[in-house]
């Protein structure tokens, strides 16, 4: 794969959220976005001056607008400026930050401001994912992002008992870390004797797919101001620095259904790829961080496997070990992950935003209680596409 | 009894009556059972316009039972939980038809406390837009030999000259060998089904509008002459969801799956309903 070092460091300096929920009718789209700017432009100690250009993105067409940018303009602040949409599908949040981080690598613009959003009350999710599917064939199939495909492979592979209850620790390690943020949509207080309940009442969406497992759908925006090295030294006494990122695409996955395994999967075509070229040779002592794209809880499980290049049962033991808590050895999502939050367009972008809160120390209450220099934040979407970034406290490597 | 945020559950029953929306039970005939936990059980009656509400201990001949502690059903009613957040995490189980149970949303007016009256500072408008558009997609000539194919009964694939896949329904290129696919091969019709997606929740065909009947299972099947991944992806014959086993190839572990044949359509036009589904091949 051709690939080249930037042409200059990039800095994250100004980190702007909405607080996310199921229904902002208090806010029409364009005030939503701007609560996030507003935030990322306070947070950065910048105006609206200062910014040399604005990257937007969500969802194509989940709100049945065509251009938001347009309509949004007074909201992002992208008045008189240069300005890019980008729209990735459940990718495009994390394609926002390499878009971001590109224009700003190049030397085109010094300070670039990415915005993701979504307003998922205001269209039909699953409606938008399906319409997504080849209209000539798949469409007719599609349950939108739902699929028991990952829960049929580990069961599959480590037996009913054990997977269910891997599966179901998970999301009850996601769903204490998202009772730690403010931001987080669904936080349930769930309780470890509430496994076995869940494992049986929670209703099922598909298979063994239930609702307690899946994401939510949630509205929200967030913004992240980026900055070349020498203004982002200038604007932030603590910049979080984007080291590298990969965005890996395979075809469409007509023949999903197949039960037919080993894989090769974007994810860890991705990891190796990145990994390898910035010399991780041990992904889990290297990193303090990862906030995943994890759709839901039995992705989260399969995918800690493919993201850290594991073999046989270890991301299973990680679960089991709680090893992923935000005190254990490599917290995953401490923000509570997407299966808490998931403003589509902007739910990839937060993940990138919270690793880099994490490194920077101010997270509040669900900050790691160690030092955090490493940050891995994936981004998940398309037909099971790939975008990877890795975040630096230190510009030492 | 217990308060909840200040509130009473027996509050919340008591003035279902003066709450009572008619325009919103439209249609609704149906008696709904409340299982509060150790603060008692209800029993609501809805039908042609009117309603009664009961404290009861007898739950039986309700279409629909939904069982919660005082704490989830007080806060559902003032608006301090979300009540598809308390299906979530098992706070609320409904025993019989969700849907139904649903409908009692628009059945009355919020409860507000007394005392707690409040003139809204301003009224917040939401429009309400549908978008119905027609649309015609474009085949082409590749998939339009193959949906030719479908009108005439046969399922077509279609090979890459380099790693010899199969691909059906076709494309135009082999996208890891990057080269032009080039030779037609009839496939199936039976074969052996591997994996299937059991749906139970009704997502919308955004080909019709319509709300799919659910269950239905969406199913990758091996159709003869094919290897590997190289499945076929269709629907399963609604009645036989419970009556396949699905195939699975991990590493030594080789477990065979249902044989399924497709049930062509009578009338057929080139398009993937031309077959209806797939069924058990006895």
């Amino acid at each position: 794969m051709g690939y080249r070092q930037k042409n200059r460091h990039v800095g994250i300096v100004g980190i702007g959220e909405t607080k996310f929920s199921s229904h902002r009718e208090d806010v029409n789209q364009p005030e939503m976005v701007h609560e996030a700017v507003r935030q990322a432009l306070d947070d950065a100690g910048l105006t609206i001056n200062d910014i040399d250009c604005v990257v937007h993105g969500n969802m194509e067409l989940f709100e049945m607008v065509h251009q938001p940018d347009m309509w949004h303009t007074l909201g992002t602040g992208a008045y008189g400026k240069s300005s890019f949409r980008l729209t990735t599908g459940g990718t495009t949040g994390g394609t926002l930050v390499s878009g971001a981080d590109n224009l700003v690598a190049s030397g085109m613009y010094d300070v670039v401001l990415a915005i993701g959003f979504e307003k998922l009350q205001e269209g039909h999710t699953t409606g938008g994912i399906t319409n997504m599917a080849d209209p000539l064939w798949a469409r007719k199939l599609q349950s939108g992002a739902l699929t028991a495909q990952a829960a049929v492979k580990v069961i599959a592979e480590f037996g009913e008992e054990r997977a269910r209850r891997a599966a179901m620790a998970y999301r009850i390690i996601m769903d204490k870390h998202a009772c730690k943020n403010p931001n987080a949509h669904r936080a349930f207080h769930l309780e470890w004797d509430q496994m076995e309940d869940l494992m049986e009442n929670s209703p099922p969406l598909i298979g063994d797919l239930r609702l307690i497992h899946m994401c939510s759908q949630s509205d929200g925006a967030c913004a992240i101001i980026f900055a070349s090295e020498k203004k982002a030294k200038e604007i932030s006494s603590k910049p979080v620095w984007v080291r590298d990122h990969i965005t890996v695409h395979r075809e469409e996955t007509l023949n999903l259904h197949n039960n037919y395994y080993p894989i090769d999967t974007t994810h860890r075509f991705a990891a190796e790829q990145l990994f390898g070229r910035n010399g991780i040779d041990n992904p889990l002592e290297y990193f303090d961080v990862f906030e995943m794209y994890d759709p839901s809880a039995w992705w989260g499980v399969d995918w800690l496997r493919e993201f850290f290049l594991l073999e046989g049962d270890e991301h299973i033991r990680m679960v089991e070990n709680r090893d992923i808590m935000i005190d254990g050895k490599m917290p995953i999502n401490p923000s509570g992950g997407v299966i808490s939050t998931n403003p589509i367009g902007a739910t990839a972008i937060i993940r990138v935003a919270e690793a880099a809160k994490q490194i920077r120390g101010d997270a509040g209450e669900h900050q790691i209680p160690r030092n955090v220099e490493h940050g891995l934040a994936s981004s998940f979407g398309g037909t099971m596409w790939t975008v990877l970034h890795i975040l630096e406290k230190e510009l030492n490597w | 009894m217990a308060e909840y945020y200040g509130v009473d559950v027996d509050d919340i029953f008591n003035t279902m009556p003066a709450r009572f929306r008619p325009e919103g039970a439209e249609g609704v005939e149906a008696i709904f059972g409340y299982d509060i936990g150790a603060d008692g059980k209800w029993k609501l009656s809805v039908g042609a316009g009117q309603m009664s509400v009961e404290q009861t201990d007898d739950l039986s001949g309700c279409d629909v039972v939904a069982r919660m502690d005082g704490q989830t059903f007080v806060g559902i009613n003032i608006g301090k939980v979300d009540a598809m957040a308390a299906l979530g995490a098992a706070k609320l189980k409904v025993e019989g038809d969700f849907n139904l149970f649903a409908a009692t949303g628009k059945l009355f007016t919020k409860y507000v406390p007394p005392g707690q009256e409040v003139e809204p500072e301003q009224e917040l408008i939401t429009l309400k837009r549908t978008i119905s558009v027609n649309q015609r997609f474009a085949t082409g000539p590749v998939m339009g030999t193959f949906l030719q194919g479908l009108k005439e009964k046969k399922i077509l694939a279609i090979q890459c000259p380099e790693c010899k896949r199969l691909q059906s329904p076709p494309r135009e290129v082999c996208a890891p060998c990057r080269v032009r696919n080039d030779k037609w091969v009839e496939i199936g019709p039976a074969g052996e089904m591997r994996m299937m997606e059991y749906c139970y929740y009704a997502s919308p065909d955004p080909l019709t509008g319509e709300t799919r009947e659910t269950p239905y299972g969406a199913i990758g099947v091996l159709l003869d002459g094919c290897k590997e991944d190289e499945v076929f992806w269709h629907l399963l014959r609604p009645d036989q969801l419970d009556d396949v086993q699905m195939g699975l190839v991990m590493g030594d572990t080789v477990v065979r799956g249902t044989r399924l044949r497709p049930v062509w359509s009578e009338k057929r036009t080139g398009s993937i309903s031309d077959i209806q589904y797939f069924e058990i091949d006895s």
